[in-house]
């Protein structure tokens, strides 16, 4: 059946070649949101993207080198109105995807998948006031389930995938206070703002939790950041993908940019926020800082190239510093979708003194052939 | 010696040609009835095994219902597994097609959401269509994708509608796609048609089941360890199979049905044999100067051999050219019925596409070549064996035929005696039994019938050039004549022994429909064929139909398909709700093998089964013991109040009360219904009314007369192979016996002559030959009536009951036979025609002085 399943979807491409489009009727993100809590971290059903996006850094209690991890919820809306499911819980208007990683410099990266259609026995996401925000059955030959659920402030982050050796069960915060990008949290991904997405982190979420190294299972504490990004067209039809970042530095501020690519190469369009001590943030116009690659790294299995190391400057908050992979190895290719991008937890130094100045993520997406996000 | 073959080929077919012709047709016939057999025997296995293979040819394994679904949520389960890779769930159901009586539409409902890859190469524009084709073949409501065969075959295509149903429900479905899934797995069925599992699942209206699920495992997982482990996780409701075990299953379910016709299309070979044995000896007869000659210039006998073997092999291969195709066209104009079989009495796949396999092609090659090189041996033996002056003298093969017929009738006798012994001592035990003793017996037929040819002739004092000479002139000839006749002689065997099967079989159905058919109108679906259970009448409908005025109660039926706990039979398990009338309870219908009726309807009511016949005699069971079934929530244990008669499938059947299946099986509505009627409402108007009424819902209404009418109609179709079988062996009989007649009109020029010189007129020369082939006729009829009775008797009394475990009450069919005698007598007169033709034009002037 996989076979004629291929096939089907083969004619379903060619059908689309044709021409042939479905209705449009999706919310699209737009500035004057008016946020809600806890109601906004459940799912946005009226939006055909959105993700609950968790990275961080972890420090084993035995004494290692320190880890990270990524676990990403997917919703993946098909329609906006959902079609009735009394006659079958197969009737539904999303994809539940997940991507979960862990880096663990003496083993290596590790990355697991889950692409499930919504229902209510292989996962799905909860309604406003539910605990459980989103969840899945684990991959093929593990008995368990991936979770992120939202209790009295904390986060709790479950993933196991046993075929892989991953699997790690965290509780994140409660941290700083949420930090909503761009005005008042609409976060514009081309210069006319017409696309664009609801943004909002969790930039400074303490860990503490537990994580499989190798046939063990070590405490672990440590820092994560929560990215939720609500939204139904990212990408402008010049862009190809993105480049961003999320910094946690030592002097207790945070720092995230992102840069849109376009397809000719160069910039289309970029803005960050820097989050100080208290809290407060300031939005970083593309002027303000800049961003230049080092190191590359091009990956065996998808031969895309990969700047991994990079030289960040922004000026007016007096931050020169230098952005390097913890390993380059730090590549996600998704078998199920065909999708693969470069998700690294990375170290930060002070570019004066060479000194520690942070620890933190880089997302590179749209590099090689077939890899511009279909969002 | 290839340069000698060939210009003795040569040779033979100038100097022979219709003698030649008749050899190779007689071939070709039998080399086209194992073909057309085994072409639609391995179609059938194809058809289950192609759609296997479509839907679950990538897996490992397949994940089965107890019963025809299951709960869905044991995908987790499955997923659980530390050895499965990937598993994806199936919904399966057959859905009628309105204004298409004949087609019914595999419709596969699959996650089409699951293996998503998305088309991040495309352009913008692109990749917003295609996303939204996928959303659209999902969220559509009735998105189908067809084969482009079955679009071009009803003229549908991308954009059309059509109306399908599944029990009474119905469901307009869009073209959405065109795939040619049978690109990929050339024996997927034209009539698969992929939707969303989302829409399948409602349309069945099943909230929750799943038919399937199919997994792989992976890389160095051990399958049987998977399943055993999988198996224990799903029991009870779900158990594990591999692609393989589900087509051996489909296999088994047909093995008596297959076996039976190979069975039938050997006694073609068997004819075609002799067909070739009687053409190489009649040969050889007429070429005995040239074989003596050849001899006399110091030819080995084992030249001599390896030539006849040679030329006969050369003519094999003649036949088996036309016998091949000529099998092939023959299996194509019994597909329909083969394939409605199929359907309707097994309820597998029936056949979509036929194709010639290698093997069949092999085997044809082998059965004709080889078959006629074989026969060739024999004859070959005994003339190289011979001296030369011998073989220089007229009728010493003949000569030698008679004094060899006493040896070979003692032979048959030792054979039958010993075979019957050994049958009724040790072979009624196996299930082979039949068939040997069978085969052993038409073995000592052809044995047996030169004596009785000679021992008939014999009496026979022939006082003028009439039917007396004609008789005589068989003894005469006794080598080539006896073959013939024994060749007529299996043939009517097979005919007379089919024709009672079939007609006792007949009367035996019919009696029971008598019994158990009481209801004025039988209500079904146009779907239930294939859908069987899945096919459901919505219980609102049932109630509005049966508040109709001409209604006064109904009865429901509900049948489920489920494995014994030794998974050794998949059985249909029906449970009955009685209408509650005086006079319609079960006690005044249960056709029972033996028992109080009262007393098994009574046991029944308390919750007990009542299984059927081949069940019973398959399964070693009867009343009093325990039937035990796999059942969703654990093994079920029934005693067994009563064994009754039971035709509706060979591979069982049990009946319990609707309340006892409800104990044991989720409540759903009933598959089928009964009505009957209020005292003196016309039934056929009624029917009519009801058609009316109903016409927009895929409901069909069938008056008591009109299913025993179909039923039989049914029971027809399943043997109409056999009449083809039949068929093509009478003609192969009737080709021996005018290839003999022939032989002989040439053999015996020199006798005609000296008959004609002797005052003998043409019209007196035609009259002896054509007596001669009514003679053989008569003597093949009487032998093989004897072998038919022989015949119908195992088939009835061993073979029907210990394959399939059905009871025929032995019926004679009178009418048919005599019908069939003349026909063969008059066939074998006129296959007499052409010889007799022939030998009327011999004159006195071929007189020589050797044949004075």
């Amino acid at each position: 059946m996989m076979r004629i399943w291929g096939t089907l979807l083969l004619v379903l491409a060619a059908l689309t070649a044709a021409g042939e489009s479905g209705p449009e009727n999706w919310l699209k993100a737009a500035p004057g949101y008016r946020w809600s809590f806890p109601r906004d971290l459940a799912a946005h059903p009226d939006y055909k993207t959105e993700w609950w996006y968790l990275t961080g850094h972890l420090d084993p209690g035995d004494g290692g080198e320190a880890m990270a991890f990524q676990i990403t919820f997917f919703r993946v809306g098909l329609t906006r109105q959902p079609p009735a499911q009394e006659k079958s819980a197969w009737a539904t208007g999303d994809l539940v995807m997940a991507h979960a990683a862990v880096l663990d410099p003496a083993t290596g990266h590790v990355f697991s998948e889950v692409v499930r259609r919504a229902t209510p026995f292989l996962g799905g996401f909860g309604a406003p006031g539910d605990e459980r925000l989103a969840w899945c059955r684990a991959p093929a030959g593990t008995d368990a389930d991936w979770s992120l659920d939202f209790h009295e402030g904390q986060y709790r982050l479950r993933a196991r995938d046993d075929r892989r050796g991953l699997r790690f069960d965290l509780r994140c915060g409660p941290g700083k206070p949420r930090v909503f990008h761009g005005p008042g949290g609409f976060s514009p991904k081309t210069a006319d703002g017409t696309s664009g997405s609801l943004y909002f982190s969790e930039t400074r979420l303490p860990v503490q939790g537990e994580v499989a190294r190798g046939q063990e299972v070590v405490p672990v504490t440590g820092e994560a950041w929560l990215d939720r990004e609500i939204f139904t067209d990212t990408l402008a039809s010049g862009q190809r993908g993105w480049d961003w970042t999320a910094l946690q530095l030592v002097d207790g501020r945070e720092l995230m940019l992102y840069r849109l690519r376009g397809t000719k190469g160069g910039d289309d369009f970029s803005l960050g926020t820097l989050v100080e001590r208290d809290g407060s943030t300031r939005t970083l116009s593309a002027e303000e800082w800049s961003w230049e690659p080092g190191r590359t790294w091009t990956s065996p299995r998808t031969g895309s190239e990969y700047p991994v190391d990079w030289r960040l400057r922004v000026p007016s908050a007096g931050l020169d510093l230098e952005l390097e992979a913890i390993v380059p190895e730090q590549e996600n290719v998704s078998e199920q979708t065909g999708i693969h991008y470069w998700e690294g937890a990375v170290r930060v130094r002070s570019a004066g003194d060479n000194g520690a100045a942070g620890r933190g993520f880089i997302e590179l997406t749209g590099y090689g052939e077939g890899s511009r996000p279909p969002v | 010696m290839i340069r000698f073959l060939a210009r003795s080929l040569q040779r033979l077919v100038a100097q022979s040609r219709t003698l030649f012709v008749l050899a190779v047709i007689g071939v070709a016939l039998g080399v086209a009835s194992v073909v057309a057999i085994q072409t639609l025997n391995r179609g059938a296995l194809l058809a289950f095994d192609g759609s296997v293979r479509a839907i679950s040819g990538q897996a490992d394994l397949s994940v089965l219902g107890v019963t025809s679904a299951f709960d869905e949520k044991l995908l987790a389960d499955v997923l659980a597994d530390p050895d499965v890779a990937s598993a994806w769930p199936l919904c399966r159901l057959d859905a009628a097609v309105r204004g298409r009586p004949d087609l019914l539409l595999d419709l596969v409902g699959v996650d089409l959401l699951a293996p998503v890859p998305f088309p991040v190469e495309h352009s913008d524009e692109a990749d917003r269509g295609g996303r939204n084709e996928i959303v659209r073949a999902v969220l559509e409501p009735g998105w189908v994708a067809i084969t482009p065969d079955l679009a071009s075959e009803y003229g549908w295509s991308v954009g059309d509608t059509l109306t399908v149903s599944s029990g009474s429900h119905s469901l307009t479905l869009h073209v959405g796609a065109l795939v040619d899934f049978q690109s990929l797995e050339p024996l997927a069925p034209r009539t698969l048609a992929v939707m969303d599992i989302a829409q399948v699942q409602g349309f069945l209206g099943r909230r929750g089941l799943i038919h399937q699920i199919d997994l792989r495992l992976v890389e160095g997982a051990d399958p049987e360890r998977a399943a055993a482990r999988l198996d224990t996780v799903l029991a009870p409701s779900a158990k594990v199979q591999t692609p393989e075990q589900r087509s051996q299953d489909a296999a088994g379910l047909l093995s008596a049905f297959r076996l039976n016709l190979t069975a039938l299309s050997l006694i073609s070979v068997f004819v075609g044999l002799f067909l070739v044995l009687t053409s190489v000896q009649a040969s050889l007869a007429r070429r005995r100067r040239e074989f003596g000659l050849l001899r006399c210039l110091g030819a080995t006998p084992r030249q001599m051999i390896t030539l006849v073997v040679a030329e006969t092999g050369v003519l094999g291969l003649l036949g088996t050219a036309i016998g091949i195709p000529l099998g092939y066209w023959i299996a194509r104009q019994n597909l329909d019925a083969v394939s409605a079989t199929l359907t309707s009495i097994y309820v597998l796949e029936g056949i979509d596409r036929l194709v010639l396999p290698p093997e069949v092609i092999i085997l044809g090659l082998g059965v004709g070549t080889f078959g006629a090189m074989l026969g060739a041996i024999w004859p070959a033996r005994e003339m190289s064996r011979r001296d030369t002056l011998r073989l220089l003298a007229p009728l010493t093969l003949h000569e030698r035929a008679g004094r060899l017929s006493g040896r070979w009738a003692w032979t048959a006798t030792a054979l039958a005696v010993g075979s019957s012994g050994w049958f009724f001592i040790f072979g009624t035990g196996t299930r082979w039994g039949g068939f040997v003793y069978g085969a052993l017996m038409m073995i000592a037929l052809p044995l047996i019938t030169p004596l009785l040819v000679r021992s008939i002739g014999s009496l026979v004092r022939p006082r003028s050039l009439g039917p007396g000479l004609s008789a005589r002139n068989l003894v005469a000839r006794l080598q080539t004549t006896s073959f013939a006749v024994a060749a007529l002689a299996i043939t009517v065997s097979m005919l007379v022994g089919i024709t009672l099967l079939v007609g006792s079989f007949r009367a035996t159905l019919s009696d029971w429909l008598e019994v158990t058919i009481r209801a004025d109108v039988y209500v079904t679906t146009q779907s239930w064929v294939g859908a069987g259970e899945d096919a459901f009448l919505e219980p609102e409908l049932l109630r509005e139909i049966g508040a109709n005025e001409a209604v006064e109660a109904v009865e429901q039926q509900r049948r489920l398909r489920i494995d014994t706990t030794d998974q050794r039979f998949r059985i249909w398990l029906s449970g009955i709700k009685t209408a509650g009338l005086p006079g319609t309870e079960l006690s005044t219908r249960l056709p029972l093998l033996y028992g109080d009726p009262v007393e098994v309807a009574r046991r029944l009511d308390e919750g007990e089964v009542m299984i059927g016949e081949p069940l019973a005699r398959k399964g070693f069971l009867a009343a009093g013991d325990t039937l035990r079934m796999l059942g969703p929530a654990g093994p079920i244990a029934l005693r067994i109040a009563g064994v009754a008669t039971d035709y509706t499938s060979e591979g069982g059947t049990a009946f319990v009360t609707m309340e006892t299946l409800h104990r044991y099986f989720p409540a759903s509505p009933p598959n089928n219904a009964a009505l009957f009627l209020r005292d003196g409402v016309d039934v056929e108007r009624t029917v009519a009314r009801l058609r009316s009424e109903y016409r927009d819902l895929p409901l069909v209404f069938r008056s008591n007369r009109d299913l025993r009418t179909e039923v039989l109609a049914i029971f027809d179709q399943t043997f109409a192979v056999t009449r083809t079988l039949q068929t093509l062996a009478l003609l192969t009989a009737l080709c021996g016996i005018s290839l003999t007649l022939l032989v002989q009109s040439r053999e015996r020029m020199g006798e005609l002559a000296l008959l004609r010189s002797l005052g003998a007129r043409r019209a007196q020369i035609f009259r002896l030959f054509l007596g001669e082939g009514a003679a053989m006729g008569v003597l093949g009829l009487l032998l093989g009536l004897v072998g038919g009775l022989g015949l119908a008797a195992l088939l009835i009394l061993v073979v029907n009951r210990q394959w399939f475990g059905w009871t025929i009450r032995p019926d004679w069919p009178g009418a048919d036979l005599a019908w069939q005698a003349a026909l063969v007598l008059a066939a074998t007169v006129a296959a007499a025609i052409v010889p007799a033709l022939r030998a009327g034009l011999a004159g006195p002037e071929q007189l020589s002085r050797d044949d004075l």
